[in-house]
């Protein structure tokens, strides 16, 4: 640390307020004293006391002054003597100041010190955490002061960062497993029809069909994470969006590969958002209704007390909660991260009867909701 | 050998299962979890692949409940497994093999690799754990698929192929007809066929005098590595 740090360092200046504060209120007092006690002996002089002939009363005791002595000579010694007295108290004044000086440093400094230990925690274990391990804390030994209440922001600011790493991690887990799956598809096919001497035209038309429908699921599966990253990027703009009108499109153009049961939603529900994201995030829902089931579906949108949703049922074999937490797909992890930037969520629900539904929850604009969504009336699509 | 491929990707599990076959192995196919356990509890295989996700469950917890006899089983003796999944963080491979997996490849793969993996992980449990087979005159390298007997090359069928592997990894011992169509042949083979009858007398014909491979009455085969002294 040189010396400019130190001196401009907070402990430092801390240190320099409480050591001015008790040594200038110390010194002020010791100079007070000293004053009082320097104009009192100089105002007090017994010659006024003395009384023609030999006695004289002073604060209630009589002394006797000697005839054959003259004022004049009392008064020199008086002299002499104050001086004395003052030069010893200057003396004992110069010595407490000094003292005072030391101790008042000395205090301010490890006063000082106590007080920013926990900010200088602080800063080792900001500076211990590396972007991998956001598991540290800092100890929160008084939760109620400012530093307290400091540390505490701290470590909920830390708690949210390490969510967030967290779902990246399984985001990005997901998407080179969802992307390597279509390549080992590929490459095996190919692979393997390549190393049969036997192969006939028909083997090659056959690989080379599964390879394009490789190829395809990879592209689309690439489209639908630029889509989402672009929105979360803040490269594309949010407008109004109808909800209702943006399902029911959806649904009718699913109609063509799979059946659909009529859409029966009404009016509008406007939602602040990114059109190509939303639109995304519910074409991956019915796409995975598909994947896991194949029709009937049913698409609905609508409003469900302060939320605007848009759920898409299926009467596929269901789901496990488990398993879909620690692998949700990369369909349905893009649905997630849109409805989070919309300030929404996913839930699921079994379906009466049998099947899954899968709900997109998106705030209305201009509301702020209040309280959690309720998915559980919407099983019985 | 005979190979189950638990997987719930078609394409990937038809090829994985073509290519396989090609190499004389019997392949059978699972794309759940329980259809996995089905075919665990109801035929000896030698060896699983197992994929880690799969619609119902985990591979890796099946990869566990295998490794430690937790599931109902053909056979006591439990077939080596190997996880071919995409999942390729350092941590993954290590959970994976920690979980009782012999081996772990990882997706995408060239096959000529997954093919080498799967010839090593079959060799080991063989009596003859020999890269390339030398008994009784009679030499074989399953990598290449070569047959020769006294330096004459064998024409022989992937399965007569398979089926002659199968003895000499297992010298002298009997073998029956039920143990040979558990290993060599796959589910879609009929018990009551004489197709291992058939293969066997089509692989003693080719083979040639002297006869390596003897018929043991109501007991099944047995391949002599000391020819009779006659």
């Amino acid at each position: 640390m040189t010396l400019r740090h130190f001196v401009r360092s907070v402990r430092f200046r801390l240190a320099l307020t409480a050591s001015a504060v008790v040594f200038g209120t110390g010194a002020v007092a010791i100079g007070a004293v000293y004053l009082v006690l320097r104009s009192y002996l100089q105002s007090e002089t017994i010659t006024r006391y003395r009384v023609e002939g030999e006695v004289m009363r002073v604060g209630g005791r009589v002394f006797v002054v000697p005839r054959q002595v003259t004022p004049e000579q009392v008064q020199s010694v008086e002299a002499v003597y104050r001086q004395l007295i003052l030069n010893r108290v200057t003396l004992m004044v110069l010595v407490s100041l000094g003292v005072l000086f030391v101790v008042s440093v000395v205090m301010g400094w490890m006063s000082a010190g106590r007080t920013l230990r926990p900010l200088g925690e602080m800063t080792r274990v900001a500076n211990d955490i590396q972007a991998r391990d956001l598991s540290r804390r800092i100890e929160v030994r008084v939760p109620d002061d400012e530093l307290g209440q400091l540390a505490s922001t701290f470590n909920a600011m830390l708690d949210r960062l390490q969510r967030a790493f967290d779902q990246q991690k399984v985001f990005l887990a997901q998407t080179s497993h969802d992307l390597r799956t279509p390549l080992a598809v590929m490459r095996s096919n190919l692979e393997v029809t390549l190393d049969d001497p036997q192969a006939n035209v028909e083997d090659w038309r056959s690989t080379a069909a599964v390879v394009v429908k490789a190829g395809e699921r990879m592209s689309e599966m690439i489209d639908s994470l630029l889509t989402s990253a672009r929105f979360e990027a803040g490269a594309s703009e949010s407008t109004e969006v109808d909800l209702v009108l943006l399902a029911s499109e959806l649904a009718e153009e699913a109609r063509a590969r799979i059946e659909v049961e009529p859409y029966e939603g009404s009016g509008s529900v406007v939602v602040h958002g990114n059109r190509p994201a939303l639109e995304r995030a519910v074409g991956n829902l019915i796409e995975n209704a598909i994947d896991a089931a194949g029709g009937p579906l049913a698409v609905v949108a609508g409003r469900e007390g302060e939320w605007g949703y848009v759920a898409v049922a299926d009467r596929g074999p269901g789901f496990d909660p488990d398993f879909l937490r620690a692998s949700p797909g990369l369909g349905l992890a893009i649905v997630k991260r849109v409805a989070e930037a919309h300030g929404g969520l996913v839930e699921m629900v079994p379906r009466v009867g049998g099947g899954t539904v899968v709900v997109l929850f998106i705030p209305p604009v201009d509301v702020v909701p209040q309280m959690p969504p309720v998915s559980v009336r919407l099983g019985d699509l | 050998m005979r190979i189950l491929v638990v997987e719930d990707e078609v394409d990937l599990a038809e090829a994985v299962i073509r290519g396989l076959r090609r190499r004389g192995h019997a392949v059978d196919g699972a794309a759940r979890v329980v259809e996995a356990e089905q075919k665990i509890a109801s035929a000896e295989y030698d060896l699983l692949i197992l994929d880690w996700g799969l619609p119902d469950g985990s591979g890796l917890d099946l990869c566990r409940a295998v490794a430690n006899s937790e599931v109902a089983m053909f056979t006591e003796v439990r077939p080596r497994i190997l996880m071919l999944t995409a999942r390729d963080a350092v941590s993954d491979r290590v959970d994976g093999l920690d979980a009782g997996a012999d081996d772990y490849l990882v997706k995408p793969f060239a096959f000529a690799e997954l093919e080498a993996r799967v010839r090593a992980l079959l060799r080991r449990d063989a009596e003859e754990g020999a890269p390339v087979l030398e008994v009784a005159g009679v030499r074989l390298d399953p990598s290449r698929f070569l047959a020769e007997r006294d330096g004459n090359r064998l024409d022989l069928t992937v399965k007569e192929f398979a089926v002659l592997e199968f003895f000499l990894r297992r010298p002298d011992h009997v073998l029956s007809q039920e143990t040979l169509l558990e290993h060599c042949w796959d589910e879609m083979a009929d018990p009551f066929t004489n197709t291992v009858r058939v293969t066997v007398s089509n692989l003693r014909k080719k083979l040639g005098p002297p006869s390596l491979i003897e018929t043991v009455p109501n007991r099944g085969y047995v391949l002599r590595t000391a020819l009779p002294a006659d």
